[in-house]
């Protein structure tokens, strides 16, 4: 019942929900930070807020990058397929190509963590749309690679 | 097959808020508010938390509703669940959400600790749920 792969998938998901709720937390505290606040003293809590909070975040990505791409490789046998064109023309690797092309955008959010309600804003709807594209690459039976 | 796909990206979104915000706070977010922040940060930011962190009932909902519409299309009819390993897994998996359901009804966020206890159950119900899905 239990085996390695099993336990990957299971920290990937795990660190996907844990991430997903990091970015809630952001979400839910940056916009109304803004609003509520002045400037200043806004500004203030936000920095001390991504000192403190952003090291989580980078760890939810490094444990998603990395069990992510284990599963990847045991997906489609080995990282070589990635860089042929010919694999993203599959609807397999086009959802894939979609899936890390917002992956990248989640790595490069992270840098700007709290600096504007938008840029979390779209943080958070890439990580929805990552959570929608794996439901479409693992439960979909039909998919071609 | 839309319909289906659909049901279980509802279904993961509601988990994934749900108990991502659980997972959240219980593992790290509280105690870095609590222990690492400056006062005027943490009153705004626990503020917010009870203002905007009321996600649970509407994410139980969609999780009951997204979750039975998956079983019917699955195949499942109350008049004749098969015996076997998979509806094993599913009753324990079924058991442990009436027990989350149970929590959020009577404990909520009144007993802390018993965040940890409600936590271990949602991993719980999610490691059933990746054994279900992933069958190899």
């Amino acid at each position: 019942m239990l085996s390695y792969y099993r336990l990957i998938v299971y920290a990937h998901i795990l660190a996907a929900i844990f991430f997903t709720g990091y970015l809630l937390f952001w979400v839910t505290t940056v916009g109304p930070i803004g609003k509520r606040l002045d400037r200043i003293r806004g500004a203030r809590i936000i920095d001390e807020m991504r000192l403190k909070f952003s090291g989580l975040g980078w760890s939810a990505l490094a444990v998603l990058v990395l069990t992510g791409s284990y599963l990847t490789s045991h997906r489609i046998g080995g990282f070589g397929e990635l860089l042929s064109w010919q694999f993203f023309s599959t609807s397999f690797g086009q959802l894939l190509g979609v899936k890390l092309f917002l992956v990248l955008v989640l790595l490069i959010h992270e840098m700007f963590i709290g600096a504007k309600a938008a840029v979390v804003r779209i943080g958070f709807t890439c990580a929805l749309l990552v959570v929608g594209l794996s439901v479409l690459i693992v439960r979909n039976p039909g998919l071609a690679f | 097959m839309e319909w289906y796909l659909i049901a279980i990206y509802l279904h993961l979104l509601a988990l994934v808020l749900w108990i991502g915000h659980m997972l959240f706070w219980v593992t790290a977010g509280g105690t870095i508010s609590k222990r690492f922040l400056s006062e005027e940060t943490r009153e705004v930011v626990l503020q917010l938390r009870d203002e905007f962190g009321q996600i649970g009932w509407p994410s139980l909902l969609v999780l009951v509703l997204t979750g039975v519409f998956i079983l019917y299309q699955r195949g499942f009819r109350l008049d004749s669940i098969p015996s076997n390993p998979f509806t094993t897994m599913l009753g324990a998996k079924l058991s442990l959400v009436a027990l989350m359901i149970v929590f959020q009804c009577f404990v909520g966020p009144k007993w802390p600790i018993l965040g940890w206890v409600n936590l271990c159950v949602a991993l719980g119900i999610i490691g059933i749920s990746v054994v279900l899905v992933r069958p190899f």
